[in-house]
Order: structure tokens, then sequence, then C-alpha cells
């Protein structure tokens, strides 16, 4: 209880210094807020008035401060390019961005753990799935992106190449396949190797040796007993997700958080920047985190190591 | 087999053989029987394949390995068993004591779990009742306070608990045959008498038949009717425990009981010169040619059978005028 | 936060002590490409800038080997060109991971106390970072380029490197002949960069290739997203992306080969990492 505690509270700090690096890289970066507020056409002192009612002629320390108390009340600032509140800019594209994630997090769990099982059970599957799984890490979102258009799209034209105005599902298929294609096989190896150390375990053979069925036997001391590891895996796999999603929103012109991230910087859209940084870094955190806690919760030794610790401490 | 009887064998083991993938032999020759409530001490040093005769009983061999001859329990052929027989054979009539406990038991599991998993899982009682009957056989083998014991992992035990565990669960399917593979020899010196002794108690108890491996001969002595002694994957010698230290007929036996040290003798014990043999290293003739003292030209070129001498089954050439001379065990106490 | 280290499961044993003919091969191929980068003007066919509107999105030819872009600019020539900066910036963003990477990981195994706790502190705090995101950050602070991304991105990779390293070294620091050299009047300097480092070695380098890949990807994806190198530079990434409209009218040929091209490098790197970690951590423990 108290090392989940714990990690709960470095996460909370870690998270609390990513706001300020956040915040002070973007007031580092060139270019005037508080002119481009204004508009081409204001005078010095219109800037002047604009400048003081946004608090950007406080000393920086301040200028935070203030920033993260508005973030915490769900207030992000005013986007400067399009002159509206930043929340009610994100509003419509955190779903999106949301569905992506989703879907590719399944298509990740379902395609690594599918593969990597089948790997550890069946010979001619596990060296099918050397070959593919070491193709599939190295293909890139970008590059996967460009050959599911070209097959799915263009050759077989069962799906749209771009997601714009496709709603629901049929349009985030192509995205999420190409987000997930490295992340699953990554997942598919470290499940085969997973499984297969399991499988080499003394108490799978006393199981067997017990008259247990080979499913129950799999199932309650092989699937079970690597969980705490595939958990860990899949956990950064979807905290790396987020990050990705950047680029296939991109590729894909789907409208979420990712590819508003990258017109607002290519826009310098600071404050837009800072929200989608820190939703993103929020999410990261709160995704390794929660995975941290499901793999104490896994596994008992971790627990059991963790109460002696304590106990030591006291 | 050995002494005659009436009553049919529970475990009838016949001109066994055993090959790995790779084509090494690992037993061969091995014919051994246990009766319903008996027990045979398979003694031998490591390698000698008797922890491989044991897990051809239950069928688990590794991957590959190719058998010859008979397994038969209750008249029943083993190695004929289609596969949920065999599930139900290896649930309900046999039962494993594993040597070390604490990789025996799934760390992430509970020892509840462990205990009520063949019951629960093969022969469908209900959960409730096979954890009260966990904690009635907890009691038996000296865990009190079964209840608690129940919802602990096994890293939270120490290895001679588990191990009386590990008993518990083996009688707990309430098998006919109990397979101990070296249960002991993972535990503390101090420890492994009082588990012995559980289990022997138990054993008798449920007058459940036993083979013990282990390669500890005063051990085997202790606690079981017979004692069959393997080298090089086969049994050179079988007979009645019950003063074997002093019958001893086989070379191999006789060296294996002057190597043990004895506390209160002032005889050093003597160490077998050589090292010991696995079955593919061995020649065309008796297994033991290389490191025996009384070896001559037939022992290296034709093997030897198990014969009856006396009340023992011995595989030596010269047994005859070895036994005569007495020389064998002149040095033992 | 969760420490996992960039490794791919070990698969294979038995390559112990033998020269792997394929990391071999791959490895030469690579040095292959990264000469053909070096003299790309002499090699390639044609300037990579020089367009030839007739040749516009044109298939594979005679003329064009693997085809015209958009502008008619030879596709292979902006390859051979596009390496030199492709290669380039994970080259200079492990380099510098591995040289920061590993002094930070011995200095904190070696020294201990505070120093260590420090040290993974600020690492852990970079580990929130995916380098993707650090990378659009720098961009947003000093603007597109080369420059942002590849300062970015060797922050981001320092903490593995970092991670592992100090993992071996404690481990090897508590080893009986640390202690010994220590009695022998041997410095804290001396061990490190004449016992530790070389313990490291093996396994840093192995992780630091298959580091490469990922850098490699981060990097082109950077540049795809348009916040990179920036037109009419020659970059892998970047072509992936302008050649994405092409693609969709029907002229595949550039994001194709540029896309193939970086998932041949990135494959290469990988099976090199992943073989000759193997082999150095078989032969370690043999």
């Amino acid at each position: 209880m108290r090392a989940a505690l714990r990690t709960v509270t470095g996460a909370l700090l870690t998270l609390l210094a990513s706001s300020l690096v956040i915040f002070l890289a973007l007031a580092a970066s060139p270019g005037d807020a508080a002119s481009r507020l204004a508009g081409s056409k204001a005078t010095a002192a219109q800037i002047a008035v604009i400048r003081h009612a946004n608090g950007l002629d406080q000393p920086l320390p301040l200028r935070y401060l203030h920033w993260l108390k508005s973030c915490l009340h769900g207030d992000f600032g005013t986007s400067l390019q399009y002159q509206q509140s930043v929340s009610s800019l994100l509003a419509p594209r955190v779903g999106q961005t949301l569905a992506l994630v989703s879907l590719t997090a399944l298509l990740i769990m379902v395609g690594g753990l599918g593969a990597g099982i089948v790997g550890a059970l069946s010979r001619p599957g596990s060296a099918a799935l050397t070959v593919l799984s070491g193709v599939g890490v190295a293909v890139p979102s970008f590059v996967a992106a460009t050959l599911l258009i070209q097959v799915f799209a263009l050759w077989l034209g069962w799906l749209p190449a771009i997601s714009t105005g496709v709603g629901g599902l049929r349009g985030l298929i192509l995205p999420a396949l190409a987000l997930a294609l490295s992340w699953a096989a990554y997942l598919s190896q470290v499940v085969r190797a997973s499984l297969r150390e399991q499988l080499g375990q003394e108490h799978v053979a006393i199981a067997r040796s017990r008259g247990l069925s080979p499913a129950g036997v799999f199932r309650r001391h092989v699937l079970r007993n690597a969980a705490p590891e595939i958990t860990t895996v899949s956990g950064l796999a979807v905290a790396g997700l987020i990050a990705g999603t950047v680029v296939v929103e991109q590729a894909f012109g789907i409208g979420g958080i990712g590819s508003f991230l990258v017109q607002s910087v290519a826009g310098k859209d600071s404050n837009v920047v800072l929200a989608i940084s820190l939703l993103m870094v929020a999410a990261f955190i709160l995704t390794t985190t929660a995975t941290d806690l499901l793999h104490r919760a896994l596994d008992p030794r971790i627990r059991a190591a963790a109460k002696t610790r304590e106990g030591q401490a006291r | 087999m050995n002494a005659p009887t009436e009553e049919q064998p529970l475990l009838d083991i016949a001109d066994l053989r055993i090959d790995l993938r790779d084509g090494r032999t690992v037993l061969h020759d091995v014919s051994y029987a246990v009766r319903p409530g008996d027990s045979l001490g398979l003694v031998g040093e490591s390698g000698s394949g008797k922890s491989m005769s044991l897990k051809a009983v239950l069928r688990m061999l590794p991957a590959g390995a190719r058998t010859a001859g008979g397994i038969s329990f209750d008249g029943r052929s083993v190695t004929a068993m289609n596969l949920s027989e065999l599930r139900a054979f290896r649930a309900g009539q046999v039962a494993m004591i594993p040597q070390d406990p604490r990789t025996a038991a799934n760390p992430v599991r509970t020892i509840g779990d462990f205990l009520t998993e063949v019951l629960v899982r093969s022969r469908g009682v209900a959960r409730r009742q096979a954890a009260e009957q966990a904690i009635r056989q907890l009691a038996e083998v000296g865990i009190p306070d079964g209840e608690q014991r129940l919802r602990q992992h096994p890293h939270q035990l120490s290895g001679g608990l588990l191990q009386r565990v590990m008993i518990a669960a083996a009688l707990a399917a309430e098998p006919r045959l109990l397979l101990a593979d070296e249960p002991t020899t993972a535990l503390d010196v101090t420890t492994q008498q009082e588990v012995m002794a559980i289990l022997d108690e138990q054993r008798h108890r449920h007058r459940l038949a036993m083979v013990l491996v282990t390669h500890d001969l005063d051990l085997a002595a202790a606690v079981t009717d017979r004692i069959a002694v393997m080298y090089a994957g086969t049994i050179v010698e079988l007979a009645l425990s019950e003063g074997l230290h002093r019958t001893a007929q086989h070379p191999y036996t006789a060296g294996l009981l002057r190597s043990r040290p004895a506390v209160g003798t002032r005889a050093r014990p003597v160490s077998l010169p050589g090292r010991s043999l696995s079955a593919f290293e061995a020649g065309t003739g008796c297994v033991f040619a290389d490191r025996c003292a009384f070896a001559e030209e037939r022992c290296r070129s034709v093997r030897p059978r198990l014969e009856a001498h006396g009340t023992h089954l011995v595989a030596c050439h010269r047994v005859a005028e070895l036994t005569a001379a007495g020389s064998l065990l002149e040095t033992t106490p | 936060m969760t420490a996992t280290a960039l490794t791919l499961p070990a698969e294979k044993p038995g390559w112990r002590g033998r020269v792997d003919i394929l990391s071999a091969a791959l490895g030469a191929v690579m040095v292959l490409l990264a000469l053909a980068a070096v003299p790309a003007p002499l090699i390639a066919p044609y300037d990579p800038t020089a367009t030839d509107i007739l040749a516009a999105n044109s298939g594979p030819s005679p003329t064009h080997w693997l085809g015209a872009d958009d502008l008619g600019r030879d596709v292979l020539s902006r390859l051979l060109y596009g390496a030199r900066l492709s290669l380039l910036g994970p080259t200079l963003i492990i380099a510098t991971a591995t040289v920061l990477g590993t002094a930070l990981g011995i200095a904190s195994a070696w020294l201990g106390g505070w120093f260590d706790a420090v040290t993974s502190r600020i690492l852990d705090f970079f580990f929130a970072f995916p380098g993707l995101l650090l990378s659009v950050l720098a961009v947003a602070m000093i603007g597109t380029g080369f420059l942002a991304p590849v300062t970015a991105l060797a922050l981001a990779y320092t903490p593995y490197i970092a991670r592992v390293t100090r993992t071996i070294a404690v481990r090897e620091r508590n080893l009986a002949y640390v202690e010994a050299l220590r009695s022998h009047g041997l410095g804290g300097w001396a061990i490190c960069l004449r016992h530790l480092a070389p313990a490291v070695w093996p396994v840093i380098r192995a992780q630091s290739a298959i580091a490469f890949g990922s850098a490699l990807v981060d990097l082109a994806a950077v540049s795809y997203l348009g916040l990179g190198v920036q037109p009419p530079s020659a970059e892998w990434g970047l072509m992936v992306a302008q050649g994405q409209s092409a693609l969709l009218g029907g002229a595949p040929w550039q994001s194709l080969s540029a896309g193939v091209l970086i998932i041949f490098v990135v494959l290469a790197v990988n099976t090199i990492g992943e073989r000759t970690g193997n082999t150095d951590t078989a032969g370690a423990r043999a």
C-alpha cells in the first residue's frame, strides 16, 4: 500500500516538474504572444493593454503559477491562431484521438498476445513469428501508413485513404493498424519469450503431472505468471501510442489533438502547444503509473518484497 | 520379481528402456514392481537414471524421448492410456512429491490454490469443501494454522513447511502410489528428518505404495521395504532394505556403503574410484566394470543379467565368488 | 516510472563464439550505404534538386531507376543524398546518448549516494517525455530544422543507455575483483575507465545499435511531420511525406522507396544489435 502511494506521489511530482519544463520551454520560444493576440494592425498601446490583460507583463514564476492554476480549472488560455479558448478547440479533438488510441491499443493487445501465444506453442508458428515480428518492429508508423494506403485504399479500395470526413470506425481502421504494427510485433516477441520462460518452469511440469488439463495449466500457470511482464510491456506500448498519434493523425488527416499539435507548432500557437504537450505527458504518466500499480497487484512477490522493506524501514 | 506373492503388483515395470531425442540411452533393462502398500527405494548417484523412471511412470519424459518396455499400473498399461485416461490417472492414482518444493508451487498462486487445484478442477469438488479438506490435510502433516496458510504464497513459507504442504497436496488426491523424488535433498539437515518422518507416517496411515528416489542409502533403508541400487541407467542389485548394509552383494552397492561417512566409527569413508557414468557412456560389458576392483575380462565384454542370488537380485558375473570370499564389505563396520 | 530497458527479447542461442554471417553481411551493407552517402555527388546519377517536369511522377525507367518525384527530381539521387541527413542524425543522437548515458550510468554506480539519487530522478523525469513529443517541443522552442530534433532525441535516448549502464556497472562494482583493485591502490577514475567501462561496453554496443534504429525512425517522423529538415533538402522521412500526394495520385515510387529503405536500415541495425548482443552476453556467461 505504501509503495503504491509512493508510486502515485512520484508520478504527480514528475507531472508537476514536466509542466514547469514545458512552460519554460515555450516561454523561451521566439515570438510575442501579446502582439499576435492583438492582431497585425494593433498599436503599441493596444498591445500593452492586451499584454497586461493576459498577465504577460508579470515575472515568469508568477505567470507559471497563474497558468498552472488555470490549467487545473480546465482553462488553457486563448489560441493565438484562432482567438478562441484552447479548451473549446481541444474538446472535439480529444475524442478523435482517444478513439484512435483505444482502437490501436485493442489491436496491439489482440495481435501481440495472439501471435505471441502461437509463437510460444507451435514450432512453425515460432519460425514465422521470428521473421514477421522482426520486420514488423522495423516498420515506422508513417511508412506503414503509406503501405496500407497503397494496398487497402488504392489497390483493393476497401478502406478510405484519408480519414477526414469519414465518420465512425471505418476511417480509423487503417490509422490504427499503421500505429499498432510495430508495437504489436514487439509485444508478440515479449509475450513469446515470457511464455517460453514460464513453460520451462518446474511448477508447470508439476501441475501437469497432477493431471490438470493442458488448457487449465496454460491459463492458470503459464499465462497467469507471464501476466506481470506482458502487462508492463503492453502499458509501455499504450504510453508510446499517445505520442505516436501525432504522426498517424497527420498521415491520415485525422482531426485529433496530435495533428492539431503539429499545426500549432508550425503556427507558433504556444498556448495550444502548451496544453496538448501537458495533456500528452499527463496521459503518458497516467498510463505508466497505472501499469506500475497493475504489475504490483499481479505479482505477489513484489508486494511481499515491498512489505518487508517497509517493515525494515520501521 | 523378488519375494513370490499372490498379490498383484500395483506398479509393474518390465524391461524399461528410455532413449532421449538425441539418441542417448538414459535407462535400460529396468524391471521392478511395487505391491499395494509396499515401498521401494531407488538409490544411486546423479545421472543413474533413477528420477527418469519416475518421470516415465507419469509419462512426463522430456519431449522426443522414446520408451520401450512395459509400465503397468494396477494391471493397466500406462503407456497405452489415451490423454484423458492419463489425466485421470495422474489426478487420482499417483502423486508426486517434488525434489525442491520452492520451485514446485506456482509463486503467484496461493497455498490454498495449490492444495485444492486438483480437487476443484479435475474432480469437481466444491471450492469450500476442498478448502476444508485442505485444512484437515495440513493439520495431518503438522501444520495447525491451515486456514491462514491457505491464503499465503509459497515464498512466505520455509522450505520444510512447503515440503509438508507438498505432502498434504499429494495426500489430498487420495492416490494409491506416491512417487517421491529426493524429497529432502533441498532442505536443511534438521528439517530433512522431520519431513521424512511425516512422509513415512502418512504413508503408513493411508497404506500407500511408494517409490522413493534418493542418493542416500541409509535413508532408503530406514523408510522402504526394498531397495533397488541403480548405476548407469540400470538396476545392479535389488534386495530387502533390512540388513542390506550387511548383505550387499554387488561391488557397487558395497562401494556405496563404504563411501558414506558414519558418525561414531573411526573407519574413514572410502570413495569409489573414477566418476559415475551415464547409461549411454557404458560399453557392452557390465556397466560398472570400469570402476570395479574385481572386474575381469568377461565383465568388460558381456553384460551380466539381474539374477537371483540368495534373497537378492544381483547383476554381477562374479557374485558367487565374491560373496563366498566375504571380501566385499570388509571395511564396513 | 517503469524501468524497462530498450531490449528486444533474446531469441537464438547457439551463436556464441562464431562469427555471425548475417550480422556481418548486414553490417557490410550498412557501411556501403554510409560510404555511398558521403560521396553522393559522385555516385548519384542526377543533381537531387534538378527538376525535369517531363519526368514528373514517372515510374522506374532506364533514365530514372526509381522514378521521379512530383517535380521530376530523380528519386534514386535524392535517396542517396538523403542518406547523409537520415544516417548522420541518428549517428549524432546515439553517439551523444551513448557517451552521456555511459558516463552518467558509471558515475551513478560508482559514486552512489546523492549523485545517484539525483541522476536517477532526472532520468526518470526524461522517461516521462516520449522522444517524439520532446522533439516537437524543441522545434516549438528553437524552430524547425535539423538541430532541434537531434538535440531533443539525444536527451530522450540518454536515460535508456544510462539505466542499462548503471545496472551492469552496479553489479560489476560489487564483484570481488573491484575490491581487490581498490586495495591495490587503484583510483576511482582508473577503475571506472579501465574496468567498468569495458565490462559495460558489449551490452551498451548492442543497445546502441537497436536505439539507432529507433532514433532514425523518430527523426524521420519529425521530418515527415514537416517540423524537421525543410525542403528542398533530401531526407527519407521528408520524402515519404512529399510522396504521399503522388501516392494518392497513383505514383507511389517516392514514398515507397524511401519507406522501404527506412525499414531496411532499421531491420539491419536491430538484427546486428540483437545478434551481437546475444553472442557477447552468451560469451561473457560461458
